[in-house]
């Protein structure tokens, strides 16, 4: 099984994981985290991400997640305690909140920085970890310094913020002994954003243009100055439009806008000589977003495993990874014993981003 | 003995090689071109089935096996004694995967119906009265920089008031600190509102529309049960807790999705928090003597001030029980006054048709003297005799004693915007009653023997067409 593999070839990611097995996987998790108060949710985790880690192959090998729950209890009751803190200090006073709100501002960043540690010390394939050694001095410039720019730039330059945040996150991991690289510049990021907006303009004019045209009456009732009734028709009208705008550019831009980004940023990711290519489709993306969207609403979540199976194999199913030579080369990281590296993991605990 | 085929990777390169696995005793024997271990199956960590994906045997020193032949592992593994652990044979059942669906939706409507209630309750009883005060505070600048305006009800009024809810009798012995504040209600109009903090707050309009006194004590003892059962902190609990849930279950879906089921879920409780304070309010005027269908009296009045003329909290949507923040007004007022017949005479008695200036300019001429039933009834005869041609002379008399005269007055009225306007142009009790005073009250109601009026300081006047200096 040895994959000397001649230059130029590429190796497809396959994704073994089914709807059917994860979703009893994910009842079984959620059941149990509920009747342990949300403590089982750490364990739940992780045998979620093992399952998408272990199903998830290349080249015959498959990735693996070593993650411990307890870290990841950790990390979670730190985010409950900022969370509560947050709420609560909204109750007292809205100064009291504001104050709470930049200290949560201020230690963002390093809890990102740690659990982009935590999550790849914790990632290995073929028996070699891969670890994130991005400096917290770094995190902070890129995850307070950048977005702040963006803020204050009105969000001009939020294809620049995001443009360093994966490049702070690629340039800082490695496989083994090997840094990955990443050489996508701002201007690509800009290229999607902008294309993005002009689409939204157009989508927005095309949308009021058929509100135009199905409400006249509505619009001729402003033009001749009318009644309080006919006003209060309009205004609930023009909530409908931009209800209907927003999520019509909510289920057609978002998903554009993910296949674009994946493709951008893994097409300019290397692994030393070796690169990956990623050709994820908005049309394929967005039927997936759109059926999940609909099939979660009316089974009042139950299809939730389903459609997170759909979009992973859809997403590594489309990409591959171009080894030059041997696969076989590449080394763990001899300077970091496993003793250190254990130290290391201990101080380490999971933080979702997402809360 | 079977032999499985693995990959093997010794942890310190990616470089993958073909192996055996085979069981030896109590030896696992991995066997390949270039290598031979020996290792004690209880020193090994094997991975949990996982669909299709490789079995891996880990071990201690960092190199793993990767085995996809999942049959002839699974044998192996089964003549080796090892056994899937409780939760690996639960999820690989479909009967599990409906036992968990089941469970976990009778544990959230169990937790949602018994346990949210009681955690907050907890948390509640449990957070320091400092954090409750500057709770409080904040929503009372809040509500006074965008809805509120200064009382307009005199010193005498308000005090009046928080006097007598002081004297009355507390079911639980005693309530909890509170204050009463009065407020001009703006928008909100005749509303009382409990805080955090204790703070009470009663709108001018509130007193303005009660019936009597009793009223606006039953709306206080209702208010009262709202802060004994901490229900505005409980509230506020609730709902931080019900958004974490329910974001966190369809987090991933869309933030909109998410706002609408917690929007409906915490409807529920407010509803069972009204009926709650209501039946707290129930004890607390029985133990003072005083008839619960005060409450409901005044309820009715505060929905006639929102919506005259309709009886229902929203006829005609089947969800107004189900999604409203209050229970139904009439189920409340049916509650609290306990007799059908009786519901149906507040509500028709609380919707007044409103007065126009032009009936009022025409039932008020005549002579008007001091209700029995007006609070200032006790402190003596006033005969106040209004002429068609807007002018008015209004004689006082000592208590009791209709010939002893104190005092006479000589004033202009009018009718305006629903007000009664009486100014004052000459007294031969100058010391008394001066020259050129204005009072202004509001007509709540006329008719051929009564008038019932309401005063800028805010007391409800009741004035009965007599001529007698002091009506028996």
């Amino acid at each position: 099984m040895s994959s000397n593999n001649p230059v130029g070839h590429t190796e497809k990611l396959t994704f073994s994981g089914k709807g059917g097995e994860y979703f009893r996987i994910w009842i079984v998790n959620l059941a149990l985290s509920i009747l342990t108060l949300g403590i089982y949710s750490a364990w739940a985790k992780v045998r979620r991400l093992k399952y998408f880690y272990q199903n998830t192959r290349l080249a015959d090998s498959s990735f693996d997640f070593h993650g411990d729950p307890i870290a990841i209890l950790k990390g979670r009751v730190i985010a409950v305690i900022l969370l509560l803190a947050y709420n609560f200090s909204g109750m007292i006073s809205p100064q009291a909140a504001l104050v709470t709100f930049a200290l949560l501002v201020l230690v963002f960043p390093w809890l990102i920085v740690r659990s982009l540690r935590f999550k790849l010390h914790n990632s290995s394939y073929r028996g070699l970890r891969f670890s994130f050694r991005g400096t917290n001095r770094n995190g902070y410039v890129t995850f307070l310094l950048f977005p702040l720019l963006a803020l204050v730039t009105l969000y001009l330059l939020t294809p620049l913020a995001h443009q360093r945040i994966k490049r702070f996150q690629h340039t800082n991991s490695w496989y083994g002994s090997s840094q990955f690289a990443f050489n996508a510049g701002s201007g690509a990021f800009f290229a999607i954003y902008g294309k993005m907006l002009l689409m939204a303009i157009v989508l927005i004019a095309l949308a009021a243009g058929g509100a135009v045209l199905m409400q006249p009456a509505a619009f001729t009732a402003i033009g001749a100055g009318q009644s309080e009734e006919a006003m209060a028709q309009l205004v609930s009208s023009i909530l409908g439009f931009m209800l209907v705008v927003y999520l019509l550019l909510f289920v057609l831009l978002g998903p554009w806008f993910a296949a674009r980004m994946q493709n951008l940023v893994w097409n300019n990711t290397t692994l030393e000589r070796h690169s990956f290519a990623s050709n994820v489709h908005a049309r394929g993306l967005l039927w997936i977003y759109l059926s999940n969207f609909i099939g979660i609403l009316l089974t009042l979540g139950l299809y939730k495993p389903f459609a997170d199976i759909r979009v992973a194999r859809y997403r590594l199913e489309h990409m591959a990874f171009a080894p030059v030579g041997d696969m076989d080369a590449f080394m763990a990281d001899q300077q970091q014993s496993p003793t250190a590296t254990g130290e290391e993991a201990a101080d380490l605990f999971d933080f979702d981003i997402s809360f | 003995m079977d032999e499985v085929q693995a990959s093997y990777y010794d942890g310190l390169t990616a470089r993958s090689q073909p192996v055996r696995l085979s069981l030896n005793g109590k030896l696992l024997t991995v066997s390949g071109d270039f290598l031979t271990r020996h290792e004690p199956l209880s020193s090994l960590e094997i991975s949990e089935p996982m669909g299709d994906a490789p079995r891996i045997v880990r071990f201690t020193d960092g190199a793993h096996c990767e085995v996809i032949d999942h049959t002839a592992f699974t044998r192996l593994l089964r003549d080796a004694g090892i056994s899937d652990g409780l939760v690996v044979r639960m999820q690989a059942r479909w009967q599990w995967a409906v036992i968990a669906v089941l469970l976990t939706v009778i544990t959230a409507a169990a937790g949602y119906r018994w346990g949210l209630p009681a955690a907050a309750d907890w948390i509640a009883g449990r957070l320091p009265d400092s954090l409750l005060a500057g709770m409080g505070e904040t929503t009372l600048e809040i509500l006074d920089e965008h809805v509120f305006g200064p009382s307009q009800l005199s010193s005498k009024r308000q005090e009046g008031i928080v006097h007598s809810f002081a004297r009355l009798r507390v079911p639980t012995g005693s309530l909890p600190a509170y204050s009463i504040e009065f407020r001009d209600g703006g928008r909100i109009g005749a509303n009382a509102f409990a805080l955090p903090d204790g703070t009470i707050i009663v709108t001018d309009q509130l007193a303005e529309i009660a019936g009597d006194d009793e009223e606006i004590l039953s709306v206080l003892a209702h208010e009262a049960g709202h802060l004994e059962r901490r229900h505005s902190l409980r509230m506020l609990i609730q709902g931080s807790i019900v958004g974490f849930v329910v974001g966190w279950y369809l987090g991933d879906v869309s933030s909109v999705a998410a706002g609408l089921p917690s929007a409906i879920l915490q409807a529920r409780y407010s509803r069972e928090f009204e009926r709650e304070a209501d039946r707290f309010a129930m004890q607390m005027l029985e133990l003072n003597n005083i008839p619960p269908v005060a409450l409901a009296r005044i309820l009715q009045r505060m929905q006639a001030d929102m919506h005259c003329a309709i009886s229902g909290d929203t006829p005609g949507n089947p969800f107004g029980d189900y999604l409203g923040s209050h229970p139904a007004t009439s189920e409340r007022i049916s509650t609290l006054a306990g007799d059908k017949s009786l519901v149906a005479e507040i509500m028709d008695s609380a919707c007044m048709s409103p007065l126009d200036d032009a009936g009022i300019e025409e039932m008020m001429p005549g002579s008007w003297v001091i209700s029995p039933d007006d609070p200032d009834h006790e402190y003596g005869g006033v005969i106040g005799e209004y002429r068609a041609d807007g002018t008015k002379q209004t004689v006082f008399y000592v208590t009791n004693k209709c010939e002893n005269r104190v005092a006479t007055t000589q004033s202009r009225w009018w009718i305006e915007n629903g007000y009664l306007y009486t100014q004052v142009e000459t007294s031969d009790r100058p010391d008394v009653f001066d020259e050129g005073e204005l009072f202004k009250d509001r007509v709540v109601s006329i008719d051929s023997k009564q008038a019932v009026l309401f005063s800028e300081d805010g007391y409800r006047l009741y004035r009965t067409r007599s001529n007698r200096c002091l009506n028996e």
